[in-house]
């Protein structure tokens, strides 16, 4: 398996999938091998996980900004540290090549030639989903070309699915849905937050950039204090729209009802989901929506987009169009003022989402590991 | 020598337009006029008209009798959306061989609200199948066979001879739902449904995991031939037939067959109700708590089982006063069609089997039970803004 992102070092969606997907997996008796860039991870799993020095030229893992310094905007980059990749898995012993989204698929698809072994290609979102529709040709093509190549695609949900059909012309035949999990255990630690009496919290939790939706949340922040102005919004994350963001919401007079925090190390976010009243998730395009399962596991009563792959596994919540902001304001409005419909969601949420484990999602990498053999 | 009195209850709610917190304090309707219309005319066309036609036939032909329930919420939609279902009850009634069981207008929970409430809503009802029909029902059954001691002493000073409700084991034990019964302290006939042989055609009939599934209708005779006992109750929902199963399933070949199959067993006979007065009862049944036909519980949990329920309930119980006070036929109507027990059932968050049945109902309405319950209590504030603003 390769990957470009791995928990704890990266706490995006990526490079959690990959770590509990590892862990699951050799769960399940599966023999990985994981080759990440050299990152500094001193993290622990039940497989050999094997750090790629790049020497000069490749790019260092920058810790506080959580990317690379290598640069991911150059084509020959991308193609050399992949070469490293390649070369190092050359040796290895192995049956099956799994790599993750666009970054790893040059490696994935040498590696196929080479060794003659399956590749598994896993697709945690793709280029559209990340620029707001505004994809780079070149990596686009890669993407095509890893489809195209692979033995079979992983992603996570049907919603995905289709997308894959239609922009990239994949055979939908050789598509397979994962959902990804949860790992519960973490959200359940007791770390207190502070909060007001009387004080209500919505919460945000992901990147500021146009997909994930925050601007549809601020209009809906608008309708909502108009209403009842004792709400307040706690936007976590940071990203390219972070400094606009934070100005319109001054513009729109909202900067006594929403804190925007940046990002958050574990402790501070899982406090967060424990001081929220009601969560929203209001992505315009989510692969899945992880986020919206570590604040169901936490207990609150979930907002989420229907054009999120999560919308597909959970019925213990409300669902939304994100552009239908008065929607969106009418159902936190509802959350906050009707206590027992929190209380219920709230509950029955958290059981759902306790169902929903990273083992299922490895269950079902496993069954399709023995369909490409 | 088993009676058999089949029964159905004919209903529909008036449900509730999709309205958001934004909207409450703008009195918008609170009516979705064109799902209702929508539901009526399918329902109508898929299994009122054929299936009344049908009854209709093997009144005349066959001794086949049939007892049927209906709410006043119904009467009313037929009455505005397809006439042509009053007709042809009417034309069955006019055979002889139908009677009417009398119910709650609202198919309300009017009973848990207060007595006062319950006799006046039972007194429309009364009124509206006088109207209609030109009768007045002896026997008469609770919304879903709600029941307890406390129902059948009311409902016997309202002058029934006879009330229904679900032969549950519950209250009955080792004891069979098959034979006369008297509701404790009183002199009424409590008349049991036997939910094996109802739920064998209303829940079972198209579910082909079902060790005998297909059910025929010489197979279901043969089954109540069988039955040593003096009665039979069997009590569905009338829109078993065509609605929850689709005439692909073969349901109404079921019914048109099921007549001429019980001829051919000389132990059994058709029996409209009034007429299982005559047996005398063999014990009176104690039952201090409610049960009800719902669920597996058996109990008012469909309706109350958790906090949205019980809240949502009590929101609308608690302007009875108000309304009462401000004696309008309008606010009147709008309270009552509130309080029609199906807007609580569509609030319920039961997990397992029972979620399917509700999920059913509620499908067509709204996709989970959080949206039911805001969508509700949007208009309920809404409504008591109203009546502050209009009558304070």
């Amino acid at each position: 398996m390769i990957a470009t992102e791995l928990y704890p070092v990266f706490s995006g969606g990526l490079g959690r999938a990959v770590y509990e997907i590892v862990k699951e997996l050799s769960r399940l008796g599966v023999d990985v091998t994981l080759l990440i860039p050299e990152m500094g991870w001193k993290g622990k799993l039940p497989a050999r996980v094997i750090q790629l020095p790049f020497t000069i030229g490749f790019g260092v893992y920058d810790v506080s900004r959580e990317t690379y310094v290598f640069d991911l905007e150059k084509k020959e980059e991308v193609e050399r540290f992949n070469s490293v990749f390649a070369k190092f898995a050359s040796q290895l012993n192995f049956d099956i090549v799994h790599v993750h989204d666009w970054m790893t698929v040059l490696a994935g698809i040498k590696i196929k030639r080479m060794k003659g072994v399956p590749l598994v290609l896993h697709i945690h979102s793709t280029e559209y989903d990340r620029t707001n529709n505004n994809p780079r040709p070149w990596v686009v093509d890669i993407e095509r070309s890893g489809m195209m190549e692979a033995d079979a695609v992983i992603t996570t949900s049907k919603y995905m699915k289709k997308q894959l059909v239609s922009r990239y012309g994949v055979n939908p035949d050789k598509i397979f849905v994962a959902y990804n999990g949860i790992n519960a255990e973490m959200f359940n630690r007791k770390i207190g937050g502070i909060k007001k009496p009387g004080e209500k919290i919505v919460l945000f939790v992901g990147r500021l950039t146009v997909q994930k939706g925050a601007w549809h949340l601020l209009q809906a922040a608008k309708r909502v204090v108009d209403i009842d102005p004792s709400v307040r919004f706690v936007i976590v994350g940071s990203g390219p729209d972070f400094g606009y963001l934070v100005n319109l919401a001054v513009e729109m007079g909202l900067e006594k009802n929403v804190i925007f925090t940046g990002r958050i190390p574990d402790d501070e976010l899982i406090a967060a989901y424990r001081i929220a009243d009601v969560f929203v998730m209001p992505s315009i395009s989510e692969p899945f929506g992880i986020v919206a399962l570590e604040a169901m596991v936490s207990g609150k009563p979930v907002i989420i987009s229907k054009t999120s792959g999560v919308s597909e596994v959970i019925d213990h919540c409300f669902k939304v169009d994100f552009w239908d902001i008065d929607l969106m304001a009418s159902r936190i409005l509802e959350l906050l003022h009707y206590r027992p419909l929190a209380e219920e969601m709230g509950k029955n949420g958290k059981r759902e989402a306790l169902k929903l484990g990273w083992d299922r999602t490895a269950s079902e990498i496993f069954k399709v590991y023995r369909h490409v053999r | 020598m088993p009676k058999v009195a089949f029964c159905a209850v004919m209903h529909q709610p008036w449900r509730i337009r999709r309205y958001r917190f934004i909207d409450v304090g703008r009195h918008l309707d609170y009516f979705d006029e064109k799902l209702n219309r929508r539901i009526f005319e399918r329902v109508a066309r898929k299994s009122y008209i054929p299936a009344l036609k049908i009854m209709k036939d093997l009144a005349e032909d066959t001794p086949f009798k049939i007892n049927l329930s209906f709410t006043g919420t119904f009467l009313d939609q037929a009455e505005k959306y397809e006439p042509v279902v009053i007709k042809l009850l009417q034309e069955l009634y006019q055979t002889g061989k139908m009677e009417i069981i009398a119910e709650t207008y609202y198919h309300s929970l009017a009973f848990l609200i207060s007595e006062r409430e319950f006799r006046e809503e039972v007194k429309l009802h009364l009124r509206k199948i006088r109207e209609l029909f030109g009768t007045r029902p002896k026997i008469f059954r609770n919304t879903e066979a709600m029941y307890s001691n406390e129902v059948a002493r009311i409902v016997e000073k309202m002058g029934f001879r006879g009330i229904v409700t679900e032969g549950s084991e519950k209250f009955l034990g080792w004891r069979s739902p098959n034979w006369p019964y008297r509701a404790d302290g009183t002199n009424l006939h409590l008349f049991l449904r036997n939910y094996r042989l109802s739920d064998d055609i209303a829940f079972r009939f198209s579910a082909r995991s079902w060790e005998e599934w297909p059910l025929t209708a010489d197979k279901y005779a043969i089954w109540l031939s069988a039955v040593n006992e003096p009665h039979v109750i069997i009590y569905i929902d009338f829109e078993t037939f065509g609605e929850h199963h689709w005439p692909e399933s073969g349901i109404f070949d079921f019914l048109s067959h099921l007549p001429y199959e019980v001829a051919k067993w000389k132990n059994v006979r058709w029996a409209n109700l009034r007429e299982l007065l005559k047996e005398k009862p063999v014990d009176s049944l104690d039952i201090p708590f409610f049960v009800s036909w719902a669920d597996m519980d058996r109990d008012l949990s469909a309706w109350l089982g958790n906090r949205m329920q019980k809240a949502a309930f009590e929101a609308a119980k608690s302007l009875e006063p108000v309304v009462r006070r401000v004696n309008f036929e309008e606010v009147w109507e709008t309270w009552r069609r509130l309080i029609t027990s199906d807007h609580f059932y569509y609030m319920s968050t039961k997990f397992a089997g029972d979620e399917e049945v509700h999920s059913y109902f509620r499908g067509e309405v709204y996709s989970n039970p959080y949206e039911a319950f805001a969508n509700y209590m949007n208009i309920l504030q809404d409504f008591m803004l109203f009546l502050r603003e209009q009558f304070s």
